[in-house]
């Protein structure tokens, strides 16, 4: 049951996109829109070809960490405003590689690469705080949760944390451990999930103005 | 079940598991929470910027609108008062012409009625000249300054000068004529508060800016006097002044000088915002 709850929850965001084309057009997520749509075919496809070629979990969620790390790194940085603060996503994605690289060149056994999924974690979560820190600084953004980049943003920060620590964990699990523990990814996995929804239903220029509003009402 | 979890004393890697969890979620709650509040809290301190401001709009407008209340009043007080009997007495003496026929009474009349239209001539070429200058508008910010000046110096008052450094190209008459009003408005302060015994006055530019100094040894104000009674009921003419140099996008400063003798105001304009001025027009 909670899994086709899980299921019916990673599906929604790519029909809420689609549903509001024209509301997330020229609104820069694309990207998410993509890494919604790789997330969905994961879920159905990953234990299709488990069961079918026999491939390693290892291999599987390694090269899932990597496409979706590169898809929010590149939204994320187009979404930082400040120059200065936009190499920062660059020196983490070498040292990203460097992670994944390492890892694969020593570790290839367990089910899960539990080093470049929290080193993603940890990167998608300073990210996530040099974007915010920007929108607070910005004096044309006057409510941030008018923005439909906000609630992306939102979603993957708070997904992000709270799985650091399973991730953490993840490569020494048993299959029972798996199994006992994994629960709280798909948790917030679907809270992931409703905030791209509201981002994407969000109108655009939704935000009141109330500096506008107030000149408006001179 | 955390609960559970975590009184297991078998379970470390459980307990760290959801501590590390709902410690990391409750940062990042306690973050996001952080800055939507943060962020109201900004926008209300804009929100109460802006209504100062506009407050200040507002009192600088009734200021120039008094004041130009008070222009009409005195203009029309002066053709009232001093045209209109002028030209009420000059009507006399040529009325008498007609009942009067001894030729040399006539033209002791005639004569009588001429000096009396002189007198009116002048008085309204006074009244014009009090409007618009015509050494201002004829030769420019610098001759009508110095004008002023002289004029000031002449009656024996006040000793006062005044120096123009470069001012090769003239500003746009109109803006000449503000910065000519505000300088008018200083002076006239200067002269009915500070009880000083020199002005000057110099001007000079630097890159892109214009500068208009005054300097002058008697009761000045400084930059914070001018501020708070910007905001306050009084001080009509710095209102006045004030919002002159808004249009000008200009800045001025009142200040004591290094010595703690003088007081200096200095007036600060931007060259570009003439030329976009004059590039709009």
């Amino acid at each position: 049951m909670f899994k086709l709850v899980f299921l019916i929850f990673e599906i929604l965001p790519v029909v809420f996109y689609v549903s509001f084309l024209r509301r997330n057009k020229h609104e820069g997520l694309q990207v998410v829109f993509i890494y919604s749509l790789i997330s969905v075919a994961v879920e159905f496809v990953a234990p299709v070809l488990r069961r079918e070629f026999d491939i390693s979990s290892f291999y599987f969620y390694a090269c899932f960490t990597i496409i979706e790390y590169l898809l929010l790194t590149i939204f994320l940085y187009f979404s930082i405003k400040d120059a200065r603060l936009r190499y920062i996503p660059i020196i983490g994605t070498v040292a990203f590689f460097a992670t994944v690289v390492a890892n694969f060149l020593h570790k290839r056994e367990g089910n899960f690469d539990s080093l470049p999924a929290s080193v993603e974690n940890v990167l998608i979560i300073i990210y996530s705080i040099i974007f915010l820190y920007g929108q607070i600084k910005d004096p044309s953004i006057l409510f941030v949760y008018y923005t439909k980049k906000f609630w992306v943003v939102i979603a993957c920060f708070i997904y992000f944390s709270a799985t650091l620590f399973l991730f953490l964990y993840a490569s020494n699990f048993s299959p029972q451990d798996h199994n006992k523990y994994w629960y709280i990814n798909n948790i917030f996995d679907i809270i992931k999930n409703i905030f791209f929804c509201i981002a994407f239903s969000m109108k655009k220029n939704k935000a009141p103005n109330p500096i506008e509003n107030y000149y408006a009402d001179i | 079940m955390i609960l559970l979890e975590a009184t297991n004393p078998g379970s470390n890697v459980s307990l760290v598991l959801y501590f590390g969890t709902i410690g990391m979620l409750a940062l990042t709650i306690g973050l996001i929470v952080f800055i939507i509040f943060h962020q109201r809290k900004v926008i209300r301190y804009q929100l109460r910027l802006q209504r100062m401001e506009q407050d200040q709009q507002k009192l600088l407008l009734n200021a120039s609108i008094r004041l130009q209340e008070e222009e009409r009043q005195r203009i029309a007080a002066d053709l009232h008062d001093d045209a209109g009997p002028l030209l009420a007495t000059a009507r006399l003496y040529l009325n008498e012409n007609l009942v009067n026929l001894d030729k040399t009474t006539q033209l002791q009349s005639i004569y009588n009625a001429k000096q009396i239209i002189d007198d009116t001539i002048q008085l309204i070429r006074n009244i014009s000249h009090s409007l618009m200058p015509p050494t201002l508008k004829n030769f420019g910010l610098e001759s009508a300054v110095n004008d002023l000046f002289q004029k000031i110096s002449g009656s024996g008052s006040m000793n006062a000068s005044s120096r123009f450094h470069d001012y090769r190209e003239r500003l746009q008459a109109e803006n000449e004529l503000i910065i000519f009003r505000v300088i008018q408005e200083l002076v006239n302060n200067i002269l009915k508060h500070s009880n000083a015994s020199f002005i000057h006055l110099t001007q000079n530019t630097s890159g892109e800016k214009f500068f208009i100094r005054l300097h002058h040894d008697g009761r000045g104000i400084t930059q914070n006097d001018f501020n708070k009674l910007n905001k306050s009921n009084v001080g009509l003419g710095l209102k006045n002044i004030q919002s002159r140099l808004k249009v000008l996008h200009g800045k001025i400063f009142f200040e004591k000088d290094m010595s703690q003798t003088y007081y200096k105001v200095t007036i600060e304009l931007i060259k570009e915002e003439e030329d976009k001025l004059r590039e709009q027009e």
